[in-house]
């Protein structure tokens, strides 16, 4: 990790909020963070006096600007949240069994898993994610692979993470054009 | 007590199990990698579990929502916590246990 100084972290906030504030996704994330805001407060109107700074704080300090449009693909995020489901519910009686059963079977492997995705975000997104789907933990991640933790079958487990990866894809990826 | 009451509860005492196992895991499991498989995937089922539970129980889709967030939130939380102490974990050379 690099280290900043005092300056340069000022810096640095002063040209994300300059960049935040003519960004054009401003308006949206204004937009959400209230709306997250309205929710968790179920609607209680007293809470805005702390909800309109933090609302306004989260959107212009955001520090992670989006790289890529935000696509909208219906069909895509239905197809992601069946699998994720299924994944979720598969992963978890999977290790639920290892744990519950006397001999505690575990076969852990560590797998290089060269990536497919290109963006950032994408990557980030998916390296998060199979650490919620059955067996894998993401250990290490570069610039052409990541690092999996995978307790049980490597090969099935592997196929597992291409198919979700193409899921990512259709969900977060457009395609290049440079 | 109507039927979406019930489907609630039910759903609520299903999801239970999960923490159950999951804090089995942590417990019996060998090493930080395998304890963080455990706990990270049977708290995403539990939690989700529970809160769909509720808000069916609450009958209110504002409350609904809300804990439609919270899991959402929770699963953020979770997977990056997770990641984080893996890899923190391997780039400080901890060796997985069984190899």
């Amino acid at each position: 990790m690099p280290r900043f100084g005092r300056e340069e972290v000022a810096i640095g906030i002063i040209a994300t909020v300059r960049r935040q504030l003519s960004g054009r996704g401003l308006a949206l994330r204004l937009l959400l963070y209230a709306l997250v805001w309205w929710v968790l407060t179920a609607g209680d109107t007293g809470a805005w006096v702390w909800g309109v700074p933090a609302v306004a704080g989260a959107a212009l300090f955001n520090p992670f600007p989006a790289n890529g449009r935000l696509r909208l693909a219906p069909l895509a995020l239905l197809r992601f949240a069946q699998r994720f489901i299924l994944g979720s519910l598969t992963g978890a009686l999977d290790v639920g069994l290892r744990a519950l059963q006397p001999a505690r079977p575990l076969s852990p492997a560590l797998v290089d898993y060269p990536w497919q995705l290109q963006t950032r975000s994408a990557r980030i997104f998916m390296a998060n994610l199979i650490n919620l789907m059955p067996g894998t933990l993401c250990v290490r991640i570069t610039d052409t692979a990541m690092s999996v933790h995978v307790i049980g079958d490597a090969e099935r487990t592997v196929a597992g993470l291409a198919k979700l990866e193409q899921l990512v894809a259709d969900l977060m990826e457009v395609e290049d054009h440079d | 007590m109507s039927l979406t009451d019930l489907l609630g509860g039910l759903l609520v005492l299903l999801g239970m199990p999960f923490f159950f196992l999951g804090t089995l895991g942590l417990l019996r499991f060998p090493d930080a990698y395998t304890r963080l498989h455990a706990l990270a995937k049977t708290d995403n089922v539990g939690l989700g579990l529970v809160c769909l539970g509720l808000a069916l129980y609450s009958g209110s889709w504002l409350t609904g929502l809300k804990l439609l967030l919270i899991w959402l939130l929770m699963l953020v939380a979770s997977a990056a916590g997770a990641g984080l102490i893996g890899r923190t974990a391997m780039a400080r050379g901890m060796k997985p246990w069984g190899l």
